[in-house]
């Protein structure tokens, strides 16, 4: 019941949980927008054996906390700094992505009120 | 064997020591390198069909060796004073040493017919070990932990052989690949039901708190660590398989209310070692609900660190136990922490690592649980049952607490209490120690890609608060003064049907089986004891004594039989002649 | 009390006697601390005392029953029992075998406690001769059947 009451709003104008970004992403904004682009090379992820579900945009730091690992084991707590910058990255990734769910059901709402006006 | 060195006991407790620090230093060097190490022995193999013996060494199965090894090397040596009035105690370190032999045989087999082995190894070893005590109550539960465990085994037995339709036993091959088989889906549910039937989940949860009448040393290993995780460690392997089918959705109902279950009766339970078995049952609701919301390592790392301080618990339990001359009824205690503080302190920390009090064991995994319950899209009663659920734990917790030690001694006389049993005592500390060390230990070393959890501040907040509520409640009821009316009787069959576990260990024994045995003796009385009696038994010889007296006067050669017969002989031919014209 | 002549013959006053006692081990179960316990066994003794004195046997059987109905609808399912005793944890854990098992011994490990076995034989003679002193020597019919 608690994800039905949640994504009333979203399910309101037809927007799933999986959905793609529709519109045009530099639409209503006054600065340039840049792509997001990854920072860790294709090679390095696999050669670090890291499986498919972690290589976003944060698998540098995953990358630098593997290695720290490595280097320190088993006295892993001295790794707190790499573990930090990783899931601070993972958390900014998440806002990003809630920012865009939430750009998107605002966007449909818009072209809902003007179709209904016009 | 009298006049050994050292007991049977200090060695198995040595070897399995030595064992234990050699699976850790190997465990570091697999999780370092990132390696498994699977090892094949072939036995036959033809067309398309492969038996081999297989042997699987990841970090999950050196891992978890570590842990039994420890409990169990820390259990036996517990054992050498704890059973020490025992005339059999080689045989109990024996069966113990069995036990824990066929639990290392399942975690290190990857295919299904080991796992069979060790299963159902464990099943008959916890049978023995139940009904080591052998009176009456202790064969009547060890019938229902070995018929629960039975049905287990049929289950596991139908998917060996449906699992040869693939062509080999080893289910590890088979787990991402095929999926979308409906074989398989029936065979990922066989094993769900499986699990449920170790683990004790509810259709299947009344054998836990009656194989309390095992001894407390084999609480303390089979019901608290080793044998009730067998199923949750199944479905951690099997994980990859289940991840999109309709029974995980089942599983995950069914162990949350197992969870919710397990945690309300233990608020009326006032059999000690009865509490603490249905805090096990209600932990390892939690462990398989975590398990089916697609979180296996999650389960793992729960399973791991419930390990040391269940066992922690069941061994402070049994000292007290011990030191009341057998009363396992918290009714009868009271006050004992000014007495015996050293137990009293593992008591304390072993029970608030439970509650998931902030940086001890169990707040690592309990509360990483729950903030991932929260983070994900769930159903309203789901999410309730885990915020309720933690709320009791801390609740019977509490209530426990103040029945141990807050209150006033209860009991006649204080002459027992005695702290200084060096061999019990040494046997916690090193569970002490780790149930402190480990939550921390295992929360940098299993999670080598760190989970991100972003809550609101009042959701992350919520285990504290429901934790507090608990803690209150927990303290509100035990705090029996003169004026107060007991809440028990005010709430006479609600009270009734909380406490005895919602009625379904009767439903499950004699709702099951009053029908099967009513028949079984009509059909002994009636058919094995009557009628076929007269039939093919006692009737059969009656009749031919009867007869061979009657035929003995042929054989006594009488002239005037001879003569008879030879007349009636005539008297046939001559019928025969006449009637042939 | 002990010259009853039929077995589960009781009379009215140890029934009641009866009830008073497994109402006082039923409240035990529910009032577990020993202060809170004794103020209510002692309103249970009132209870009791304010009927004590009637002497038309009707009534008294009357209460007799309503106060087993009550005891029945209002007992507790966990009643709180010594291990050892008939339905507690304990109960029949430690067998002590009879006495006859000694006389099965191998001669060998008689030998070990000489004098502990001539004393009895010497007792089991004692005991014969008193039995036969007692109920009369036995019947030479009766070793065969």
């Amino acid at each position: 019941m608690g994800q039905m009451m949640g994504s009333y709003d979203a399910r309101k104008v037809d927007l799933y949980m999986d959905d793609k970004p529709t519109f045009d992403p530099q639409a209503g904004f006054n600065y340039q927008r840049k792509p997001r682009e990854m920072v860790a090379r294709e090679e390095d992820l696999v050669s670090a054996k890291i499986p498919v579900k972690y290589r976003d945009y944060c698998a540098h730091h995953l990358l630098e906390y593997q290695s720290c690992r490595y280097k320190n084991m088993p006295l892993l707590y001295k790794c707190a700094h790499e573990k930090h910058a990783y899931l601070i990255c993972e958390k900014d990734d998440y806002v990003i992505r809630m920012k865009e769910f939430e750009r998107e059901r605002r966007l449909r709402l818009r072209e809902k009120r003007i179709v209904g006006v016009a | 064997m009298n006049n050994m060195k050292y007991s049977i006991c200090f060695i198995s407790f040595f070897f399995l020591f030595m064992m234990m620090m050699v699976n850790f230093f190997f465990m570091i060097y697999f999780i370092m390198n990132d390696m498994v190490i699977l090892m094949e022995w072939e036995i036959m193999s033809f067309n398309s069909l492969s038996i081999v013996m297989s042997i699987l060494l990841d970090w999950m199965s050196l891992l978890f060796m570590m842990f039994v090894f420890l409990i169990s090397s820390v259990v036996i040596y517990y054992s050498k004073s704890y059973m020490q009035s025992e005339l059999n105690l080689s045989r109990f370190i024996i069966l113990v040493l069995l036990f824990v032999f066929s639990m290392m045989l399942l975690i290190i087999s990857p295919n299904i017919i080991s796992i069979l082995l060790g299963w159902d190894g464990l099943g008959l070893v916890s049978y023995c070990l139940v009904i080591y005590y052998q009176n009456l109550k202790s064969y009547n539960a060890g019938m229902l932990t070995a018929l629960s465990n039975r049905v287990g085994d049929v289950f596991i037995l139908i998917v060996i052989s449906w699992m040869l339709n693939y062509g080999s036993w080893n289910y590890i091959f088979y787990l991402e690949f095929m999926n979308n088989d409906w074989e398989m889906m029936m065979i990922g549910s066989m094993i769900i039901m499986a699990a449920m039937t170790k683990s004790a989940q509810i259709p299947f949860s009344s054998w836990l708190p009656a194989a309390m009448a095992a001894p407390t040393p084999v609480s303390a290993l089979v019901h608290s660590s080793t044998l009730v995780t067998a199923g949750v460690y199944l479905l951690i392997r099997f994980n990859m398989m289940l991840l999109d089918m309709f029974f995980l959705k089942l599983l995950l109902l069914l162990s949350g209310l197992t969870m919710f279950m397990a945690g309300i009766s233990a608020n009326y339970e006032f059999d000690l070692k009865k509490i603490i078995a249905l805090s096990t049952l209600s932990q390892l609701g939690l462990m398989m609900s975590i398990l089916s919301m697609g979180l296996p390592d999650l389960a793992f790392f729960h399973l791991l660190t419930h390990a040391m301080f269940k066992a922690l618990l069941f061994m402070c339990a049994g000292i007290i136990i011990h030191m009341m001359n057998d009363i396992q009824d918290i009714r009868f205690m009271g006050g004992i922490s000014l007495y015996i503080p050293l137990t009293s302190l593992c008591m304390n920390i072993s029970n608030m690592a439970l509650c998931g009090i902030p940086f001890l064991a169990g707040f690592y995994s309990k509360d990483l649980i729950l903030e991932l319950v929260s983070f994900s899209n769930l159903n309203l009663m789901i999410f309730f049952l885990y915020y309720l659920s933690t709320g009791l734990t801390m609740f019977y917790s509490f209530r426990l607490m103040m029945y141990l030690m807050v209150n006033d001694f209860n009991l006649l006389s204080i002459f027992n209490l005695y702290d200084e049993d060096y061999i019990m005592l040494k046997s916690m500390f090193v569970l002490l120690f780790m149930s402190i060390i480990s939550g921390s230990f295992l929360s940098w070393m299993i999670f080598s890609y760190p989970y991100m959890i972003y809550l609101p501040f009042n959701l992350k907040m919520m285990v504290i608060y429901v934790s507090l509520v608990g803690g209150m409640l927990g303290y509100f009821i035990s705090n029996m003064k003169i004026y107060s009316v007991n809440k028990f009787l005010m709430t006479y069959n609600l009270s009734n049907f909380l406490c005895l576990m919602w009625f379904m260990p009767n439903l499950s024994t004699y709702g099951l089986s009053y029908y099967f045995l009513n028949l079984g003796q009509s059909l002994l009385k009636n058919i094995d004891m009557g009628w076929s009696e007269i039939y093919s038994g006692f009737g059969m010889m009656q009749v031919m004594k009867k007869y061979s007296v009657f035929y003995n006067v042929y054989q006594m050669n009488n002239f005037m039989i001879y003569l008879f017969s030879f007349i009636i002989w005539m008297f046939i031919l001559f019928m025969m002649l006449m009637f042939n014209n | 009390m002990a010259n009853v002549p039929l077995y589960g013959v009781k009379t009215h006053a140890q029934k009641v006697c009866s009830l008073y006692k497994r109402a006082l081990r039923n409240l035990e179960a529910y009032y577990d601390r020993r202060n809170v316990y004794r103020y209510q066994a002692v309103l249970l003794r009132d209870r009791f005392d304010k009927n004590a004195k009637i002497t038309d046997m009707r009534k008294a059987v009357e209460l007799l029953k309503e106060g087993e109905d009550e005891l029945f609808k209002t007992q507790h399912p966990i009643p709180k029992l010594f291990p050892t005793s008939q339905g507690g944890v304990a109960h029949q854990r430690v067998v002590t075998p009879p006495d006859w098992v000694i006389d099965y011994w191998h001669p060998l490990e008689k030998a070990h406690f000489p004098e502990y076995f001539k004393r009895r034989e010497q007792r089991k003679k004692e005991f014969i001769a008193m039995w036969e002193k007692e109920y009369g020597t036995a019947d030479k019919k009766e070793e065969k059947h």
